[in-house]
């Protein structure tokens, strides 16, 4: 996909996205003109995108939404539940169409008319008619192309790129210009040297055109800025009704006799410092209009420089692994500095990956709302610390867990209205996510007010399938960690939502995978909370080097909480190969690291590594540590099924490979250990 | 050959042929390079262009200046509708031929 329309794509769903927020805003808010005006404008910005791109099907359906939001807004009229419910219909299928595009190209759908109609009706205060579901995709015939009648006109000045190449040619550029609209004047600034200072891959010169568009500037802009970086554009609407003066052609196109009389090609400057002043006056004019602040990169670049992060920071690994004794003492201090410049710039790109949850948490209210509605709840959902940033792969990766934990706790978790009135619970349930940053780590939380978890349920279901016998109590966290098994749903009534016994399990593996875990508490009749950790980042960490044998294995560093010499008498073995270490009176669960990766124990002593998560520890027998080092870190399921235990690998700066062990996998069997010693004993 | 150079005793005759991109750029500029050095009245004829790079454009303003800093003068032919219609809405015929 060229960038032009990765552009288009990436704006295009994001305004799609803000309708939606919009219409949800002015359905549970008061009405307020000004959040109106911002539909209208999400409107008419995709439409003048969408006819750009060439989508005429997609700009003539925004086209009769604009139309009737129109009317909404001089109307003044109140959206009202089943007004917002058509244009939430609307957008699902500009949402549709969009898509379509990407596989189909412009297509329209035989629905769109008449969802236009239905719309037109309830504003206009008619009885309208039922709308059938957004067809199979239909090809039909391409719709008119958009009217240039009235069209808006700009000022355009246009300092190209400083550098030519194959791909750079601005008089390319200009003439793609001419697709999207008309020129009416242009004006050639050149300022080319003679032959001997002329450097043919530099590009001297500059326009400035009197444009006519029915679209958007930034389409303009994007054109003119496509083929290279560093280009500058200027773009000013002209205010005053385009008349045909403007078109008259000038002495100097008389001279030429123009083939096209409608453009007039100004006669061309000669005074380079007079056209250079002009420039960088249009470059401060819009620096103090405060634009481009902002660019966007495509994702594969980012992941490209983070790819080639990660390499340096293994080479700067290695660097400072090959430090010995004779090592002298400048090159000592620029390793350094080198470490610490490599450790700000990995800080650095990664926070050019962040982006807020807002990005994933904005789904969500459309979503409550429809499910709600479908299964007669009421639902008041709230968000709170949109702001907090999430790697982007992570943020995409969490999309899906996410929908099912909250679809859940709507179907499962709140109850409909006459129940909770009944348990003098308030008519409307609650949904909260939440977003927070904590000890390096991302929390996510999604509670509800409703039922909660029926324990009892839980264990008789257990016991059906045979995990657990009659006589067996497990905790109640056990029995929760039943609901991440698969197969395991206690739903008495399958839905198309939920209760498949599909999905708990799927969610907690694909937090997993992402090197995060997640955990349930729930109170019978006052709700349920899931939370979520994840990383920051997949992509390096702070972490330290264990050693067993000639093994070397990875912890994060923000699990550790503190290691020392391990002596046998503080050690108390309660029950068979279920091992508690004393740590000044508290007995944590021990988990011998040679016994854990298959190697023979040795009889001398080692060290212990205490490592906490989620307020839970377990002390790990090691050899000896290796020290702290930045880790970029490499899945194992690439390559490998998923091995319990690990997070994935690392190359260390000697160049072998060490795995990294997964902590919340550790702390886990651990707790395990101790309830089945509680057990028996 | 996109360009090709006939030399007199009184004049140079660059010939246009086809598509200058940005690549054969390079055969333009040493072209020109050999009529700066040896200046002498010259024609440019691209009645058989098709297309130019900008940066060949670029390369034909330079030549007109260096030459006409040394009193010699560069003569365009009318170069093909299509090429004449690009460079002409853009300013560029209107500034070449101006001078």
């Amino acid at each position: 996909m060229d960038s032009l329309m990765q552009l288009f794509y990436d704006e295009a769903n994001e305004m799609v996205e803000g309708m939606e927020q919009v219409l949800l805003a002015l359905e549970s808010g008061e009405p307020d003109p000004e959040t109106v005006n911002a539909l209208f404008r999400y409107a008419h910005s995709f439409k003048g995108n969408s006819a750009a791109m060439g989508f005429t099907h997609l700009s003539k359906f925004t086209h009769g939404l604009e139309s009737a939001m129109e009317a909404l807004r001089k109307e003044q009229r109140t959206l009202t539940p089943e007004l917002a419910t058509l244009l939430l219909q609307a957008v699902d299928m500009i949402r549709t169409l969009l898509e379509r595009t990407r596989t189909e190209g412009d297509v329209g759908d035989p629905t769109c008319e008449p969802l236009l109609q239905q719309i037109n009706a309830v504003i206009n205060g008619e009885t309208p008619q039922p709308v059938p579901a957004p067809s199979a995709p239909v090809q039909t015939a391409p719709a008119e192309p958009p009217t240039t009648q009235g069209t808006p006109q700009y000022r355009i000045t246009y300092q190209p790129a400083p550098t030519l190449s194959a791909e750079h040619d601005p008089l390319q550029l200009l003439t793609e210009l001419q697709e999207y609209g008309q020129v009416i004047e242009c004006r050639f600034r050149e300022q080319i040297p003679p032959l001997e200072q002329l450097k043919t891959d530099a590009c001297y010169g500059s326009w400035e055109l009197l444009y006519e568009t029915a679209f958007e500037p930034a389409i303009v802009r994007a054109l003119l800025e496509l083929a290279a970086e560093g280009a500058e554009v200027r773009i000013e609407p002209v205010n005053a009704a385009p008349t045909t003066e403007t078109a008259q052609p000038t002495a100097a196109e008389t001279v030429a006799a123009a083939p096209q009389p409608s453009v007039a090609t100004l006669p061309p400057t000669e005074t380079p410092a007079a056209a250079a002043a002009t420039t960088t006056a249009a470059v401060n004019a819009a620096a103090n209009k405060g634009e481009a602040q902002s660019i966007r990169v495509s994702t594969e670049k980012i992941d490209a420089l983070m790819n080639l992060v990660s390499e340096i920071v293994i080479a700067q690994s290695m660097l400072s692994s090959a430090q010995n004794a004779d090592t002298d003492e400048r090159t000592r201090a620029a390793i350094t500095q080198m470490e610490r410049h490599v450790r700000d710039l990995h800080e650095r790109v990664m926070a050019i990956r962040l982006l807020p949850v807002s990005y994933l948490f904005n789904r969500f209210p459309r979503m409550v709302r429809d499910t709600a509605a479908k299964l007669g709840k009421k639902v008041n959902f709230e968000v709170e610390g949109e702001e907090t940033e999430l790697d982007r792969t992570l943020l995409e990766a969490l999309s899906d867990p996410l929908t099912h934990l909250i679809r859940n706790a709507i179907d499962h978790g709140i109850e409909p209205p006459d129940e909770r009135r009944q348990n003098g619970k308030p008519e409307t349930g609650t949904i909260k996510l939440s977003a927070y940053q904590s000890e390096g780590r991302i929390y996510i939380e999604v509670r509800d007010d409703g039922r909660g978890i029926n324990t009892e349920r839980v264990r008789e279901k257990a016991i059906q399938l045979g995990w657990i016998t009659e006589n067996d109590h497990p905790s109640e966290e056990t029995l929760f960690e039943f609901l991440f098994q698969p197969g395991f749903s206690t739903a008495q009534q399958v839905s198309d939502l939920s209760g498949r016994g599909v999905g708990m399990d799927v969610v907690k593996r694909n937090v997993e995978s992402l090197g995060g875990s997640i955990s349930v508490q729930s109170k019978r009749g006052e709700g349920t909370r899931f939370l979520l950790r994840v990383p920051l980042t997949l992509a390096i960490m702070d972490g330290l080097g264990l050693t067993v044998a000639d093994e070397h294995y990875i912890v994060p560093l923000t699990a550790v909480v503190e290691a020392f010499q391990y002596e046998s008498l503080q050690h108390t073995a309660l029950f068979d190969q279920y091992e508690m270490v004393n740590v000044r009176g508290e007995f944590i669960p021990l988990v011998r690291l040679r016994q854990f990766v298959g190697l023979p124990e040795t009889d001398h002593d080692g060290l212990i590594v205490v490592l906490e998560q989620e307020g839970e520890q377990i002390a790990l027998l090691i050899d000896g540590i290796a020290g702290q080092q930045q880790v970029v870190l490499k899945s194992l399921e690439e390559n490998f099924v998923r091995v319990h235990g690990f997070a994935g690998a690392t190359i260390l700066g000697d160049g072998r490979v060490a795995l990294i062990l997964d902590v919340s996998d550790l702390i886990r069997r651990g707790r395990q250990s101790a309830e089945r010693y509680a057990a028996v004993a | 050959m996109q360009v090709s150079l006939k030399t007199t005793a009184k004049r140079h005759k660059a010939t246009l042929n086809g598509e200058i991109g940005f690549a054969e750029t390079a055969t333009l500029y040493e072209t020109a390079q050999q009529i700066a050095q040896n200046p002498k009245e010259t024609q440019i004829d691209w009645s058989n262009l098709t297309a130019i790079h900008y940066a060949g454009v670029q390369v034909l303003f330079a030549l007109r200046k260096s030459l006409e800093e040394q009193g010699y003068k560069v003569q365009f032919t009318e170069p093909n509708p299509q090429l004449y219609q690009h460079l002409h809405t853009f300013g560029v015929w209107d500034a070449l031929i101006q001078s």
